[in-house]
């Protein structure tokens, strides 16, 4: 215990309380390869190795040395053009993809929302689907019997939810897959895109949801091309472009860079 | 752990109940198929070609239902991948689950066809001894065997995708040069043009994984007796390669499966 001092001392220098951080994000950089010509088939592979041919692809860096704490109960929103390493980002943060350099900390449990409806399978009643896709955003199958009257609830399907999910309409299997992923207990929600689903009143039940986290204390990474709701809900709004974060802050200065970037850009247009 | 297994649990479900969906009697149709395969190879190995061999109906079947097993598992595992790019690039989930759970579908249906089998022996006039109760315990190894293979199969079909094909292939050349409609012991006599070429392929038979497999589940189920201590330990040790080969070369690759599937 006595150590605990010198630690708090040395945070407190550096502005952040280190058992607060929910993120921390050091250094990271993400590199795809772009390939112009690849053998996806043994075929064109031995066929390439007798003509000698290597496979050609340039290397794009999605995200180069990003650095970045999150503190718990934050609720911070990610903008950026199409292509600036908004869900590269997301993606590292829920280990779908490995950074090539730096490390990434995400504490607790982990809910990522990218799309909504994984693992649903058109066949089986939407009642089966729920507990599919709940495992798969990590609902044990406790919890998910514990919360079904809630998801079923929530998902305004009433008597469809026996029905298999292929006779579903769009706008019912889009609810179906909100009411499972807002239901997911974690410590950290990792949302990308998928908030503007549904008609206008079930949108303003999603979002009120959302606000229901915030007030739980949940750390919410929110990726939208939606100014509006970022500058509504965020905390913070971090900008990147072209994998680098060039604002980080107050939702509204980081909003008008943004759209200082995009006016530039379509002056850069008009120009040409 | 425990949220792990429950993706696995859910996605056999889902495999099974979707294949089966419609269908009153579901597990029918995973019994209809070999038992149409055992009602043409009988045929044709008993009455056409005049095969020697005792019983061959069910010597047969100890042979093919764990061939198909494999075969099920492989050509279902090779492609899951490949065919649930959501579930790798929208997600994060241990990515071994995805053909894992192809294969243990295969499994629950491989039980069901064993459970039909034994309930067959007596019929044919062969009642299962003691050692038949070992029969879960060798298919569970052999689980683990076609298990390593489907994560070889579908690691490789994401950078290859005609792994698919040559599987097939390999499928077919595969079952032929497993004892399943002929006696290993013949093998060991065979008088091919060339005595290099008898001992070679009397070498790729004897040591082809699933004999060692077959030939446990035959001695087990129609005779009553443990195979030799050769087999035993054949068997042990393909179940030990093959999933630490498949294991290893999955992880290696599957951290860049969301870049590439």
């Amino acid at each position: 215990m006595k150590i605990m001092p010198a630690i708090e001392d040395t945070s407190a220098k550096l502005g952040v309380d280190p058992t607060s951080n929910a993120i921390l994000i050091r250094g990271a950089s993400k590199k795809y390869r772009v390939y112009y010509e690849k053998s996806e088939n043994i075929k064109y592979l031995i066929i390439n190795l007798l003509k000698g041919k290597a496979d050609r692809h340039r290397d794009v860096w999605a995200l180069r040395d990003v650095s970045l704490s999150i503190r718990r109960g934050e609720t911070v929103g990610i903008i950026g053009e199409n292509g600036s390493g908004k869900s590269t980002l997301l993606k590292l943060l829920c280990k779908i993809l490995l950074p090539d350099t730096g490390t990434i900390d995400v504490r607790g449990r982990i809910a990522t929302l990218l799309e909504l409806g994984s693992g649903f399978s058109m066949e089986i009643s939407g009642r089966k689907n729920i507990f599919m896709n709940a495992s798969i955003l990590g609902l044990s199958r406790k919890e998910a019997r514990e919360r079904l009257g809630e998801i079923i609830d929530f998902s305004e399907l009433g008597d469809y939810i026996n029905a298999p999910i292929k006779t579903y309409s769009s706008g019912m299997l889009v609810r179906l897959g909100f009411a499972v992923a807002i239901n997911v207990e974690a410590d950290v929600f990792l949302i990308d895109e998928i908030l503007a689903v549904g008609d206008e009143r079930f949108q303003r039940k999603c979002l009120e949801r959302i606000r229901d986290m915030q007030r739980r204390q949940r750390t919410i990474v929110l990726v939208s091309h939606n100014v509006a709701t970022i500058e509504e809900f965020c905390s913070r709004a971090i900008l990147l472009h072209e994998g680098r974060i060039i604002a980080d802050g107050e939702p509204g200065r980081s909003i008008d860079e943004y759209r200082k970037l995009q006016a530039s850009r379509s002056g850069a247009q008009a120009d040409a | 752990m425990v949220a792990r297994r429950e993706i696995l649990f859910n996605l056999v479900v889902r495999d099974l109940e979707v294949k089966y969906k419609g269908s009153v009697i579901g597990i029918f149709w995973s019994l209809l198929s070999p038992f149409l395969m055992l009602i043409i190879y009988t045929l044709v190995f008993r009455y056409v070609i005049g095969t020697t061999v005792k019983n061959f109906p069910l010597f047969f079947m100890c042979g093919f239902l764990p061939w198909i097993f494999l075969s099920n598992s492989l050509m279902g595992a090779a492609p899951s991948i490949v065919n649930n790019p959501n579930l790798v690039r929208k997600v994060y989930m241990p990515r071994a689950i995805i053909p894992l759970s192809a294969m243990v579908a295969c499994l629950v249906e491989f039980f069901m066809t064993l459970v039909i089998l034994i309930l067959a022996l007596p019929c044919f006039g062969c009642w299962p001894g003691l050692w038949a109760l070992l029969l879960p315990a060798v298919a569970l190894i052999q689980a683990v065997f076609v298990g390593g293979l489907a994560l070889l199969f579908s690691a490789s079909t994401v950078h290859f995708r005609d792994v698919k094909h040559l599987l097939e292939v390999l499928l077919i050349v595969w079952f032929w040069l497993t004892p399943i409609v002929y006696q290993l012991s013949r093998v060991m006599s065979l008088e091919l043009p060339s005595v290099l070429l008898s001992k070679l392929v009397a070498i790729v038979i004897r040591f082809n994984p699933m004999t060692a497999y077959v030939s446990f589940y035959r001695a087990i189920l129609l005779d009553n007796t443990l195979p030799p201590p050769l087999t035993i330990a054949l068997v042990l040790i393909y179940a030990l390669g093959s999933a630490s080969i498949g294991w290893m070369l999955f992880s290696r690759s599957s951290p860049r499966f969301a870049e590439v599937v």
